[in-house]
Protein backbone atom coordinates (compact mmCIF):
# COMPACT_ATOMS: atom_id res chain seq x y z
CA UNK A 1 0.00 0.00 0.00
CA UNK A 2 3.15 2.06 1.03
CA UNK A 3 5.19 1.49 -1.46
CA UNK A 4 4.02 3.15 -4.02
CA UNK A 5 2.98 6.57 -2.82
CA UNK A 6 5.43 9.62 -2.98
CA UNK A 7 7.96 10.74 -0.30
CA UNK A 8 5.32 13.79 0.14
CA UNK A 9 2.41 11.91 0.46
CA UNK A 10 3.99 9.87 2.82
CA UNK A 11 4.98 12.84 4.38
CA UNK A 12 2.02 14.36 4.67
CA UNK A 13 0.20 10.57 6.03
CA UNK A 14 2.74 10.87 8.81
CA UNK A 15 2.17 14.16 10.07
CA UNK A 16 -1.48 12.93 10.88
CA UNK A 17 -0.25 10.65 12.94
CA UNK A 18 0.16 7.56 10.55
CA UNK A 19 3.31 5.84 12.02
CA UNK A 20 3.35 3.00 9.32
CA UNK A 21 3.70 6.20 6.55
CA UNK A 22 6.66 6.80 8.57
CA UNK A 23 8.29 3.42 8.78
CA UNK A 24 7.72 3.15 4.82
CA UNK A 25 9.83 6.82 4.60
CA UNK A 26 12.36 5.30 6.48
CA UNK A 27 12.55 1.81 4.58
CA UNK A 28 13.33 3.97 1.76
CA UNK A 29 15.55 6.38 3.22
CA UNK A 30 17.37 4.70 5.88
CA UNK A 31 20.66 3.47 3.45
CA UNK A 32 20.69 6.60 1.81
CA UNK A 33 20.82 8.64 4.86
CA UNK A 34 23.44 6.14 6.40
CA UNK A 35 25.94 6.51 2.96
CA UNK A 36 25.62 10.26 4.08
CA UNK A 37 26.68 10.24 7.31
CA UNK A 38 29.22 7.62 6.28
CA UNK A 39 30.60 10.22 4.37
CA UNK A 40 30.68 13.14 6.49
CA UNK A 41 31.42 10.88 9.81
CA UNK A 42 33.91 8.27 7.96
CA UNK A 43 32.89 6.03 11.46
CA UNK A 44 30.30 3.35 10.62
CA UNK A 45 29.12 3.39 14.40
CA UNK A 46 29.14 7.13 14.53
CA UNK A 47 26.93 7.13 11.39
CA UNK A 48 24.42 4.87 12.28
CA UNK A 49 23.93 7.35 15.45
CA UNK A 50 23.45 10.01 12.82
CA UNK A 51 21.07 8.32 10.85
CA UNK A 52 19.16 7.26 13.80
CA UNK A 53 19.23 10.64 15.39
CA UNK A 54 17.94 11.73 11.77
CA UNK A 55 14.99 9.99 11.65
CA UNK A 56 14.33 11.09 14.86
CA UNK A 57 14.70 14.57 14.61
CA UNK A 58 12.37 14.21 11.15
CA UNK A 59 9.40 13.19 13.35
CA UNK A 60 9.95 15.53 15.97
CA UNK A 61 9.87 18.00 13.19
CA UNK A 62 7.47 16.87 10.36
CA UNK A 63 4.78 19.45 11.06
CA UNK A 64 8.05 22.00 10.11
CA UNK A 65 7.93 20.09 6.58
CA UNK A 66 6.62 22.83 4.74
CA UNK A 67 6.83 20.95 1.08
CA UNK A 68 8.28 23.58 -0.61
CA UNK A 69 11.81 21.40 -0.69
CA UNK A 70 11.79 17.83 -1.70
CA UNK A 71 11.76 15.34 1.52
CA UNK A 72 14.95 14.58 0.23
CA UNK A 73 16.72 17.61 0.53
CA UNK A 74 14.77 18.00 3.45
CA UNK A 75 16.15 14.57 5.62
CA UNK A 76 19.98 15.70 3.77
CA UNK A 77 19.67 18.87 5.47
CA UNK A 78 19.08 17.26 8.94
CA UNK A 79 21.39 14.38 8.36
CA UNK A 80 23.95 16.63 7.57
CA UNK A 81 23.09 19.04 10.55
CA UNK A 82 23.09 15.99 12.67
CA UNK A 83 26.86 14.69 11.63
CA UNK A 84 28.06 18.70 12.33
CA UNK A 85 26.62 18.10 15.67
CA UNK A 86 28.15 15.05 16.46
CA UNK A 87 31.53 16.51 15.16
CA UNK A 88 31.81 19.12 17.35
CA UNK A 89 30.61 17.07 20.04
CA UNK A 90 33.78 14.49 19.12
CA UNK A 91 36.26 17.32 19.00
CA UNK A 92 35.35 18.38 22.36
CA UNK A 93 35.45 15.04 23.69
CA UNK A 94 39.08 14.55 22.22
CA UNK A 95 39.95 18.34 23.73
CA UNK A 96 38.48 17.19 27.51
CA UNK A 97 40.51 13.51 26.65
CA UNK A 98 43.40 13.76 24.87
CA UNK A 99 43.80 9.87 24.42
CA UNK A 100 40.56 9.71 22.98
CA UNK A 101 41.46 10.67 19.63
CA UNK A 102 40.89 9.16 16.25
CA UNK A 103 43.30 7.20 14.95
CA UNK A 104 43.83 5.79 11.44
CA UNK A 105 42.27 2.55 12.78
CA UNK A 106 38.76 3.92 13.52
CA UNK A 107 38.23 4.22 9.95
CA UNK A 108 37.61 0.81 9.22
CA UNK A 109 34.77 -0.44 8.20
CA UNK A 110 32.44 -2.61 10.47
CA UNK A 111 29.99 -4.87 8.54
CA UNK A 112 26.50 -5.15 10.56
CA UNK A 113 26.25 -8.52 12.29
CA UNK A 114 23.47 -10.52 10.04
CA UNK A 115 22.88 -13.54 10.77
CA UNK A 116 19.63 -13.75 9.24
CA UNK A 117 19.75 -16.30 5.41
CA UNK A 118 17.85 -13.48 4.22
CA UNK A 119 19.98 -10.55 4.73
CA UNK A 120 22.72 -12.60 3.57
CA UNK A 121 20.72 -13.41 0.29
CA UNK A 122 20.02 -9.66 0.45
CA UNK A 123 23.62 -8.36 0.76
CA UNK A 124 24.70 -10.57 -2.15
CA UNK A 125 22.31 -10.11 -4.20
CA UNK A 126 23.32 -5.92 -3.38
CA UNK A 127 27.06 -6.93 -3.94
CA UNK A 128 25.86 -8.49 -7.67
CA UNK A 129 24.03 -5.33 -8.44
CA UNK A 130 27.14 -2.63 -7.18
CA UNK A 131 29.40 -4.90 -9.42
CA UNK A 132 27.11 -4.74 -12.26
CA UNK A 133 26.83 -0.94 -11.78
CA UNK A 134 30.91 -0.56 -11.50
CA UNK A 135 31.39 -2.65 -14.83
CA UNK A 136 29.19 -0.55 -16.94
CA UNK A 137 30.96 2.46 -16.23
CA UNK A 138 33.10 3.83 -18.80
CA UNK A 139 36.85 2.93 -19.02
CA UNK A 140 37.92 6.08 -18.30
CA UNK A 141 35.59 6.76 -15.15
CA UNK A 142 35.97 3.71 -13.65
CA UNK A 143 39.67 3.39 -13.79
CA UNK A 144 39.32 6.20 -11.47
CA UNK A 145 37.06 4.69 -9.27
CA UNK A 146 39.14 2.06 -8.96
CA UNK A 147 42.02 3.40 -8.03
CA UNK A 148 40.21 5.63 -5.97
CA UNK A 149 38.58 3.41 -3.62
CA UNK A 150 40.56 0.06 -3.90
CA UNK A 151 43.72 1.08 -4.88
CA UNK A 152 43.11 3.93 -2.20
CA UNK A 153 45.66 6.17 -4.13
CA UNK A 154 44.57 10.14 -3.45
CA UNK A 155 43.79 12.42 -6.06
CA UNK A 156 47.65 13.58 -6.62
CA UNK A 157 48.46 9.99 -7.29
CA UNK A 158 45.81 9.58 -9.43
CA UNK A 159 46.74 12.65 -11.07
CA UNK A 160 50.62 11.53 -11.69
CA UNK A 161 49.75 7.60 -12.75
CA UNK A 162 47.40 8.67 -15.30
CA UNK A 163 49.84 12.02 -16.24
CA UNK A 164 46.22 13.93 -16.20
CA UNK A 165 45.41 16.80 -14.42
CA UNK A 166 44.23 17.27 -11.24
CA UNK A 167 41.14 18.88 -11.59
CA UNK A 168 40.16 16.61 -14.07
CA UNK A 169 40.97 13.33 -12.32
CA UNK A 170 38.33 15.24 -9.62
CA UNK A 171 35.78 15.74 -12.64
CA UNK A 172 35.61 11.77 -13.37
CA UNK A 173 34.87 10.82 -10.52
CA UNK A 174 32.62 13.17 -9.06
CA UNK A 175 30.97 12.05 -12.96
CA UNK A 176 31.76 8.56 -11.72
CA UNK A 177 29.95 8.51 -8.51
CA UNK A 178 26.81 10.39 -10.12
CA UNK A 179 26.37 8.04 -12.39
CA UNK A 180 26.65 4.55 -9.86
CA UNK A 181 23.96 6.49 -7.91
CA UNK A 182 21.56 7.41 -11.05
CA UNK A 183 22.20 3.22 -11.76
CA UNK A 184 22.03 1.99 -8.29
CA UNK A 185 18.64 3.99 -8.02
CA UNK A 186 17.20 2.81 -11.18
CA UNK A 187 17.76 -1.09 -10.15
CA UNK A 188 14.77 -2.79 -8.23
CA UNK A 189 17.11 -3.79 -5.21
CA UNK A 190 17.89 -0.95 -2.53
CA UNK A 191 21.65 -0.58 -2.91
CA UNK A 192 21.59 2.73 -1.16
CA UNK B 1 42.45 29.17 6.46
CA UNK B 2 40.74 30.53 3.34
CA UNK B 3 38.08 32.62 3.54
CA UNK B 4 34.41 31.42 2.86
CA UNK B 5 33.56 34.33 -0.51
CA UNK B 6 36.85 32.57 -1.86
CA UNK B 7 35.55 28.95 -2.15
CA UNK B 8 33.20 28.71 -4.69
CA UNK B 9 31.93 25.19 -3.92
CA UNK B 10 28.87 25.32 -5.76
CA UNK B 11 30.95 25.30 -9.30
CA UNK B 12 32.10 21.85 -8.96
CA UNK B 13 32.47 18.83 -6.48
CA UNK B 14 36.71 19.14 -6.10
CA UNK B 15 36.18 20.08 -2.85
CA UNK B 16 33.13 18.01 -1.95
CA UNK B 17 35.35 15.39 -3.02
CA UNK B 18 38.34 16.02 -1.08
CA UNK B 19 35.65 16.46 2.24
CA UNK B 20 34.58 12.87 1.48
CA UNK B 21 37.67 11.23 0.95
CA UNK B 22 39.35 13.16 3.98
CA UNK B 23 42.21 15.08 1.69
CA UNK B 24 41.35 18.56 2.75
CA UNK B 25 43.02 20.39 4.79
CA UNK B 26 41.92 20.22 8.58
CA UNK B 27 41.44 24.25 8.36
CA UNK B 28 39.55 24.03 4.95
CA UNK B 29 37.48 21.42 6.62
CA UNK B 30 36.34 23.55 9.01
CA UNK B 31 35.27 26.54 6.39
CA UNK B 32 33.05 23.80 4.20
CA UNK B 33 31.46 22.52 7.24
CA UNK B 34 30.47 26.07 7.58
CA UNK B 35 29.47 26.22 4.31
CA UNK B 36 27.67 22.89 4.20
CA UNK B 37 25.42 23.61 6.57
CA UNK B 38 23.62 26.39 5.15
CA UNK B 39 24.31 25.21 1.17
CA UNK B 40 21.14 22.95 0.07
CA UNK B 41 22.85 22.30 -3.19
CA UNK B 42 25.78 21.22 -1.68
CA UNK B 43 24.10 19.40 0.60
CA UNK B 44 22.37 17.34 -2.05
CA UNK B 45 25.33 17.20 -4.22
CA UNK B 46 27.40 15.45 -1.11
CA UNK B 47 24.68 13.55 -0.38
CA UNK B 48 24.51 12.08 -3.91
CA UNK B 49 27.77 11.46 -4.58
CA UNK B 50 28.11 10.30 -1.06
CA UNK B 51 25.28 7.79 -2.12
CA UNK B 52 27.08 6.84 -5.11
CA UNK B 53 30.56 6.05 -3.38
CA UNK B 54 29.22 4.11 -0.38
CA UNK B 55 28.13 0.75 -2.05
CA UNK B 56 31.32 0.70 -3.70
CA UNK B 57 33.13 0.98 -0.40
CA UNK B 58 30.72 -1.71 1.19
CA UNK B 59 31.88 -4.25 -1.86
CA UNK B 60 35.33 -3.46 -1.13
CA UNK B 61 35.21 -3.64 2.39
CA UNK B 62 33.06 -7.00 2.44
CA UNK B 63 34.38 -9.17 -0.37
CA UNK B 64 38.38 -7.66 -0.89
CA UNK B 65 39.48 -6.36 2.86
CA UNK B 66 39.09 -10.25 4.18
CA UNK B 67 41.04 -11.02 1.89
CA UNK B 68 44.89 -11.67 2.68
CA UNK B 69 47.47 -9.69 1.75
CA UNK B 70 50.09 -11.49 -0.11
CA UNK B 71 53.58 -11.47 0.93
CA UNK B 72 55.87 -9.69 -1.65
CA UNK B 73 59.48 -10.78 -1.17
CA UNK B 74 61.64 -7.94 -2.36
CA UNK B 75 65.01 -9.35 -4.85
CA UNK B 76 68.05 -8.98 -3.35
CA UNK B 77 69.81 -6.11 -4.04
CA UNK B 78 72.22 -6.30 -7.53
CA UNK B 79 75.94 -6.83 -6.30
CA UNK B 80 79.11 -4.95 -8.13
CA UNK B 81 80.16 -7.93 -10.87
CA UNK B 82 83.74 -7.65 -11.35
CA UNK B 83 86.10 -8.88 -13.92
CA UNK B 84 87.01 -11.76 -12.01
CA UNK B 85 83.15 -12.34 -11.41
CA UNK B 86 81.91 -11.92 -15.24
CA UNK B 87 85.64 -15.10 -15.69
CA UNK B 88 84.41 -17.01 -13.12
CA UNK B 89 80.99 -16.92 -14.64
CA UNK B 90 82.08 -17.37 -18.24
CA UNK B 91 83.66 -21.27 -17.50
CA UNK B 92 80.94 -22.29 -14.86
CA UNK B 93 79.76 -24.77 -15.60
CA UNK B 94 75.62 -25.11 -14.84
CA UNK B 95 75.11 -27.73 -11.99
CA UNK B 96 72.66 -29.60 -14.07
CA UNK B 97 75.04 -30.15 -16.83
CA UNK B 98 77.88 -31.11 -13.99
CA UNK B 99 75.72 -33.60 -12.40
CA UNK B 100 75.06 -35.01 -15.73
CA UNK B 101 78.46 -35.31 -16.43
CA UNK B 102 79.07 -37.45 -13.36
CA UNK B 103 76.49 -39.47 -14.06
CA UNK B 104 77.90 -40.52 -17.63
CA UNK B 105 81.50 -40.87 -16.78
CA UNK B 106 80.11 -43.23 -13.89
CA UNK B 107 78.07 -45.13 -16.27
CA UNK B 108 81.11 -45.33 -18.73
CA UNK B 109 83.26 -46.61 -15.69
CA UNK B 110 81.07 -49.15 -14.57
CA UNK B 111 80.14 -50.57 -18.67
CA UNK B 112 84.58 -50.50 -18.96
CA UNK B 113 84.56 -52.92 -15.97
CA UNK B 114 82.09 -54.71 -16.78
CA UNK B 115 83.20 -55.63 -20.13
CA UNK B 116 86.96 -56.19 -18.63
CA UNK B 117 85.92 -58.64 -16.28
CA UNK B 118 83.16 -60.49 -19.43
CA UNK B 119 86.59 -60.44 -21.23
CA UNK B 120 89.15 -61.68 -18.86
CA UNK B 121 86.84 -63.54 -15.81
CA UNK B 122 85.06 -66.60 -17.76
CA UNK B 123 88.56 -67.72 -19.51
CA UNK B 124 90.34 -67.86 -16.06
CA UNK B 125 87.61 -69.64 -14.67
CA UNK B 126 87.52 -72.39 -17.05
CA UNK B 127 91.08 -72.74 -16.85
CA UNK B 128 91.33 -73.15 -13.05
CA UNK B 129 88.38 -75.47 -12.48
CA UNK B 130 88.13 -77.70 -15.74
CA UNK B 131 92.12 -77.69 -17.40
CA UNK B 132 90.59 -80.07 -19.97
CA UNK B 133 89.33 -78.54 -22.87
CA UNK B 134 85.25 -78.85 -23.19
CA UNK B 135 83.37 -79.13 -26.68
CA UNK B 136 80.60 -77.36 -25.33
CA UNK B 137 83.05 -74.31 -24.59
CA UNK B 138 82.79 -71.21 -27.22
CA UNK B 139 86.53 -70.39 -26.32
CA UNK B 140 89.68 -71.69 -28.03
CA UNK B 141 89.85 -75.24 -26.32
CA UNK B 142 93.65 -77.57 -26.79
CA UNK B 143 92.36 -80.59 -28.67
CA UNK B 144 93.78 -83.69 -26.91
CA UNK B 145 96.77 -84.89 -28.31
CA UNK B 146 96.26 -88.05 -30.06
CA UNK B 147 99.35 -89.79 -29.87
CA UNK B 148 101.58 -88.95 -26.34
CA UNK B 149 104.61 -87.08 -27.56
CA UNK B 150 107.05 -85.48 -27.07
CA UNK B 151 105.91 -82.88 -29.58
CA UNK B 152 102.20 -82.47 -27.76
CA UNK B 153 104.46 -80.73 -24.70
CA UNK B 154 106.13 -78.67 -27.14
CA UNK B 155 102.87 -77.29 -28.38
CA UNK B 156 101.36 -76.67 -25.51
CA UNK B 157 104.03 -74.90 -24.24
CA UNK B 158 104.06 -72.86 -27.66
CA UNK B 159 100.51 -72.04 -27.24
CA UNK B 160 101.15 -69.45 -24.44
CA UNK B 161 102.62 -67.02 -26.39
CA UNK B 162 99.34 -67.11 -28.88
CA UNK B 163 96.86 -67.25 -25.49
CA UNK B 164 98.40 -64.44 -24.05
CA UNK B 165 98.08 -62.51 -27.08
CA UNK B 166 94.51 -63.17 -27.51
CA UNK B 167 94.06 -62.16 -24.15
CA UNK B 168 95.73 -58.61 -24.52
CA UNK B 169 93.51 -58.04 -27.74
CA UNK B 170 89.94 -56.87 -27.57
CA UNK B 171 88.31 -58.98 -30.21
CA UNK B 172 86.92 -62.04 -28.68
CA UNK B 173 87.58 -65.21 -30.94
CA UNK B 174 85.08 -66.98 -32.58
CA UNK B 175 82.91 -69.87 -31.37
CA UNK B 176 84.43 -72.55 -32.04
CA UNK B 177 82.33 -75.47 -33.16
CA UNK B 178 81.75 -78.80 -32.12
CA UNK B 179 83.19 -80.42 -35.30
CA UNK B 180 86.45 -78.49 -35.16
CA UNK B 181 87.31 -79.85 -32.07
CA UNK B 182 87.75 -83.24 -33.13
CA UNK B 183 91.66 -84.44 -32.15
CA UNK B 184 93.67 -83.62 -34.96
CA UNK B 185 97.50 -84.55 -35.34
CA UNK B 186 99.75 -80.82 -33.63
CA UNK B 187 101.92 -79.95 -35.70
CA UNK B 188 105.15 -78.32 -33.86
CA UNK B 189 105.42 -74.83 -33.80
CA UNK B 190 108.97 -73.75 -34.14
CA UNK B 191 109.89 -69.93 -33.56
CA UNK B 192 112.50 -67.68 -33.25
CA UNK B 193 111.21 -66.14 -29.89
CA UNK B 194 112.91 -67.27 -27.09
CA UNK B 195 109.46 -67.83 -24.73
CA UNK B 196 108.43 -70.23 -27.28
CA UNK B 197 111.24 -72.47 -27.01
CA UNK B 198 110.73 -76.13 -25.94
CA UNK B 199 111.45 -76.71 -22.27
CA UNK B 200 110.83 -80.09 -20.80
CA UNK B 201 107.33 -81.08 -20.31
CA UNK B 202 106.76 -81.09 -15.87
CA UNK B 203 103.16 -83.14 -16.13
CA UNK B 204 101.46 -85.05 -19.14
CA UNK B 205 98.54 -86.25 -19.34
CA UNK B 206 100.21 -89.84 -20.05
CA UNK B 207 103.27 -90.89 -18.97
CA UNK B 208 105.42 -91.74 -21.22
CA UNK B 209 107.22 -94.38 -21.62
CA UNK B 210 111.15 -93.32 -20.93
CA UNK B 211 114.38 -95.08 -22.23
CA UNK B 212 116.21 -96.55 -19.52
CA UNK B 213 119.22 -93.42 -21.01
CA UNK B 214 116.36 -90.98 -20.42
CA UNK B 215 115.20 -92.01 -16.58
CA UNK B 216 117.85 -89.90 -15.38
CA UNK B 217 116.20 -86.64 -17.00
CA UNK B 218 112.64 -87.53 -16.12
CA UNK B 219 111.61 -86.17 -13.41
CA UNK B 220 108.11 -87.61 -13.55
CA UNK B 221 109.88 -90.71 -13.06
CA UNK B 222 111.32 -90.11 -9.99
CA UNK B 223 108.55 -88.50 -8.26
CA UNK B 224 106.76 -91.82 -8.93
CA UNK B 225 109.91 -93.40 -7.50
CA UNK B 226 109.75 -91.41 -4.44
CA UNK B 227 106.11 -91.84 -4.02
CA UNK B 228 106.56 -95.55 -4.42
CA UNK B 229 109.51 -95.62 -1.59
CA UNK B 230 107.07 -93.35 1.00
CA UNK B 231 103.90 -96.25 0.20
CA UNK B 232 106.41 -98.64 1.03
CA UNK B 233 107.99 -97.04 4.38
Amino acid sequence: MYRDLADEKLVEMAVGHDADAFGELMRRWERKIFALCFGMLTREDEARDATQETFISAYKNLSRFRGEARVSSWLHRIAVNQCLTLKRRAKTRSEEFLDDELGESDRVFVAPIKFSPGNEAEQTERLRVVRQAVSSLPVDLRQVVVMKEFEEMTFQEISDTLELPLSTVKSRLYTALKQLKSKLDRLPVEVV
Amino acid sequence: MRDLKDINLCSNGGDLLAYLYDEMPAADRDSFELHLADCGTCIDDFAEISQGRYPVFEWKSLEFDPMPTPGFVMPAQATAIGFFDKLRAAFAIQRGFAFDGVAIAVLVAVLVVYAFYLQSGPEKDVAVANPEPIASQTQRVIPPATTPDISSSARIENDEPERAMQKSSPKRSAPVKASALKPKPIQPVRTSDEKTQVKPQKQLRQIPVLSVAEDDEDETLRLADMFDDIGAS
